[in-house]
């Protein structure tokens, strides 16, 4: 059921500017003219099939050939009314379910906001986080195709001027429905500001709380799958879920302290990995269970002229959080668990990324930031995750080296990982990833605009007990990319797994063999349309924005994209 | 110092505990349903999509096999060996991929994972897809297994020794009068207790039982459209089939299955098996 029709939405749009009075047009003042601005973003893709590589065996490389996925967002401002509105298409899109087709269309956002007097007050598809998003965030990524709009009214008030509160109900979108489930939260903030000496300490508290109630029909189907557990396994579900959280910020000079804590009440959620006994049988999977859940989470951060350091921990448990117990995986998320590992940007550094865990997790992060001198600095990391005391799950070090000078930038680093990719993966029997990655990136500016950037890295791969590289083995990559400012850019880049590992792709003898993934793009930007076409072979994977995670199978096509804004 | 907030902040707060109290829901654990009014009530179909490499599967089949229990012959599961999952290992004895089991999961939905079960068909209130996940079977199991039906179907196999030659018969008819949308008719062969290799979560196991897993079907997976059904009369169809000499045929099922067929409506209104021997 659409939130709001399109047709009443698209009348809104066609009358609104009969009710601007022409005098507020030829106003100076910005708030008095009606503004209109908008971005479009397409991407089309023209599916090329290669079953070696695994690009194969889902209906756009079998019989549709082609998908595409396109977003007009369109806003409106005047008089302190705001209206924005976007339209969403998908025609065989693979975005949605990687392994699958997905066509739809229709109004992806619709939201008006009106700001009065010390009010503020929202209708439509909101989005909106609560501290860093541990009990309630609600976003778009369209990379994985998360929008997890809240689908209601969000009122706020400032009570001070350094106070407000806010609150919010409403149902959680599901791509062009709704989620039967209702949620609705409060939030405050506060921020206090005090002179100590010559320096300044700032302190902005937040508190926040977040109610869930489940519908009938997911209740009913929960207390009937709870019907056939054994008689320890069976908990009453509740209906109503409640998660606070307090965070607070603490400036003082170059210092700087965030912590948040939350907790959550009594919550049924799935446990992927629950080890149950069902006559003699040992099931492995999901099982509900229900317990209470509680986050702490912090970051302690310096910076100065010549160093920064930050050291960030997080410990996490039983804290999936869902608009109904029966949603998986990247679905019906109501919060967000920041990721505490390194956020990398070259390609073989980012070959193995660790999904946060909901349910149990500690994780930290350390990073350094040195500047050595005027033109080079040093960038040292370690992130780590770990279940319990488990054998650990994640680890990385990195090392990167940065000189630069008008004309030049240089990088050169190394980083390690360790990679449980039996767990992330659920890749039954395989053994632990440990990697060595060095890179260099060199950038030269040759002046007229003209520049040119040039990548290389290898990863090379530990060995299981069987003597096999493990996953695909080894690689290298490299990457040119000539701009021809301001309108031109063109790139290559090829990756190579020139010694392939115990999971690279076998031909049809079922031996693994050294295959290339290369990639050609060519970027044209006049004025604020930038229109893209890429040649791409690309490599299966897990696929990380931000927290989140997903395993991406293969890739093999052409692609098309247009990013526009007016 | 700042009494108004604070006094908006305690209310807000004091809403959400009192709201906090709520009355449970009642858990009555089953062990097995009473089989009544058999001429009354459907069968259920459960079919569930997977594959030899689908290393959350063996997880699945073992809660079909507790559900089995329960629901016993009021519930009829096919496993379908489909995508990228059933790609056979060069150690299996068989390869279980059909055509029609592509066609299947196509027309049903591709899921986001595995393993996924389908039942009945049907695209349930509150749901996007007809692929559930095992935590959604047994909620959506029972709220169909006491769906009426006015629809019944008979069997009649018969097996040649020697010749392998399978030859059945199916009569459908109505129990009483009623009127339907148009019917579709899938038949399908399926085959229990075959040893092959399975991924499992501690890998590769070679000597995995392998239960209701489809073999063949007589008819496309969607179905042939039915004739004007009758109670006076049965609609009678007959299939034939040479059974390959490496299954066995004491473990060979037909299913036979009616449906609707709508636009985003399949739901299945009957299923019957019958063992060959």
């Amino acid at each position: 059921m659409p939130f709001l029709k399109l047709r009443f939405l698209l009348l809104i749009w066609i009358f609104l500017p009969f009710f601007v009075p022409v005098y507020g047009q030829n106003t100076t003042d910005s708030e008095e003219k009606l503004n209109i601005f908008g971005q479009f973003q397409t991407r089309a893709n023209f599916f090329l099939r290669d079953s070696l590589i695994g690009a194969a065996n889902i209906p756009q490389y079998d019989h549709q050939l082609f998908g595409s996925e396109s977003w007009l967002n369109l806003q409106a401002d005047y008089q302190g009314f705001s209206l924005s509105l976007r339209f969403d298409y998908f025609n065989n899109s693979n975005l949605l379910i990687p392994t699958n087709s997905y066509s739809d269309q229709g109004i992806g956002n619709f939201l008006i906001e009106k700001s009065l007097d010390k009010f503020t007050l929202s209708a439509g598809y909101i989005y909106d986080q609560i501290g860093s998003g541990l009990i309630f965030r609600s976003f778009e990524e369209r990379s994985l195709l998360i929008d997890n709009a809240l689908a209601g009214i969000k009122l706020k008030y400032q009570l001070l001027p350094d106070l407000y509160v806010k609150a919010f109900a409403g149902r959680q979108k599901k791509q062009f429905e709704l989620y039967p489930a209702i949620i609705r939260g409060f939030q405050s903030e506060y921020f206090h500001s005090i002179s100590a000496g010559r320096k300044k300490m700032t302190w902005a508290p937040g508190v926040g709380v977040v109610a869930r109630t489940i519908d009938d029909a997911s209740m009913n189907n929960l207390v009937s799958t709870l019907q056939t557990y054994t008689t320890g396994e069976i908990f009453i579900p509740k209906y109503n879920t409640y998660a606070g959280t307090f965070y607070q910020t603490l400036q003082y000079g170059s210092f700087r302290w965030y912590a948040e804590a939350a907790i959550k009440s009594k919550d049924t959620y799935i446990d992927p990995f629950a080890i149950t006994l069902i006559k003699g049988d040992t099931l492995i999977g999901n099982r509900y269970k229900q317990d209470l859940g509680f986050i702490f989470y912090s970051t302690l951060s310096y910076s100065s002229e010549a160093i920064g350091i930050t050291l960030e921990g997080k410990r996490t448990r039983n804290f999936s959080f869902k608009t109904r117990p029966q949603e998986q995986l990247n679905r019906g998320n109501l919060n967000f668990l920041p990721p505490l590992t390194r956020i990398n940007s070259f390609r073989l550094n980012t070959r193995y990324n660790p999904a946060a865990q909901e349910l149990e997790e500690w994780s930290w992060q350390g990073d350094i930031q040195l500047r050595l001198s005027e033109d080079l600095s040093l960038n040292l990391n370690h992130s780590g995750m770990q279940k319990s005391s488990e054998e650990p799950l994640y680890r990385e070090w990195f090392l990167e080296l940065t000189k630069q000078n008008e004309n030049q930038h240089w990088t050169a680093g190394i980083q390690h990982q360790l990679y449980n990719q039996q767990f992330y993966e659920f890749k039954p029997g395989a053994p632990t990833v440990k990697t060595i990655t060095p890179f260099a990136e060199m950038e030269m500016d040759a002046g007229k605009g003209k520049s040119l950037r040039i990548e290389a890295q290898a990863l090379f791969m530990n060995k299981g007990k069987d003597l096999l590289l493990n996953d695909y083995g080894h690689w290298m990559f490299g990457l040119a990319e000539y701009v021809l400012s301001p309108k031109w850019k063109f790139s290559m880049s090829d990756m190579f797994n020139w010694k392939p590992g115990r999971f690279s792709p076998k031909n049809i003898q079922d031996k693994a063999i050294p295959l290339h993934f290369p990639r050609f793009d060519v970027y044209y930007q006049p004025g604020n349309n930038l229109f893209s076409l890429s040649y791409i072979k690309q490599v299966e994977g897990v696929i990380c924005t931000g927290g989140i995670c997903r395993l991406e199978p293969a890739f093999s096509g052409v692609r098309l994209s247009l990013n526009s804004s007016f | 110092m700042y009494p108004k907030p604070f006094i908006l902040f305690s209310i807000l707060i004091s809403l959400y505990l009192t709201s906090c109290r709520e009355i449970p829901p009642v858990i009555t654990p089953i062990e097995a349903i009473p089989v009544e009014n058999e001429q009354e009530t459907a069968n259920v179909l459960m079919e569930e999509f997977g594959g030899v490499r689908c290393v959350g599967c063996p997880a699945g089949h073992s809660l079909i096999k507790e559900l089995k229990s329960i629901y016993k012959e009021k519930l009829v599961v096919i496993s379908v060996h489909t995508g990228s999952f059933s790609i056979p290992y060069s150690e299996n004895k068989f390869d279980y991929r059909l055509p029609e089991n592509d066609q299947l999961i196509s027309e049903l939905g591709k899921p986001i994972g595995y393993p996924v079960a389908s039942i009945n068909r049907k695209l349930f209130d509150g749901e996007s897809t007809r692929m559930l996940s095992p935590t959604q079977w047994p909620g959506y199991l029972a709220k169909v297994v006491s769906q009426k039906t006015a629809l019944k179907i008979e069997i009649l196999p018969s097996f040649t020794e020697g010749l392998n030659k399978l030859s059945f018969s199916t009569n459908i008819k109505l129990t009483r009068d009623t009127i339907l949308p148009n019917l579709y008719l899938s038949l399908l062969l399926v085959e229990d207790n075959i040893m092959d290799y399975q991924l499992t979560p501690s890998g590769k196991q070679p000597d995995y039982v392998h239960q209701n897993v489809v073999r063949s079907w007589f008819t496309p997976s969607s179905g042939i459209l039915l004739s004007k059904l009758s109670t006076k009369e049965n609609l009678q169809y007959t299939f034939n089939l040479t059974i390959p000499g490496l299954w066995n045929i004491n473990n060979l099922r037909i299913i036979a299955i009616l449906q609707k067929k709508e636009p985003n409506n399949f739901d299945v209104l009957q299923v019957i098996e019958k063992k060959i021997k």
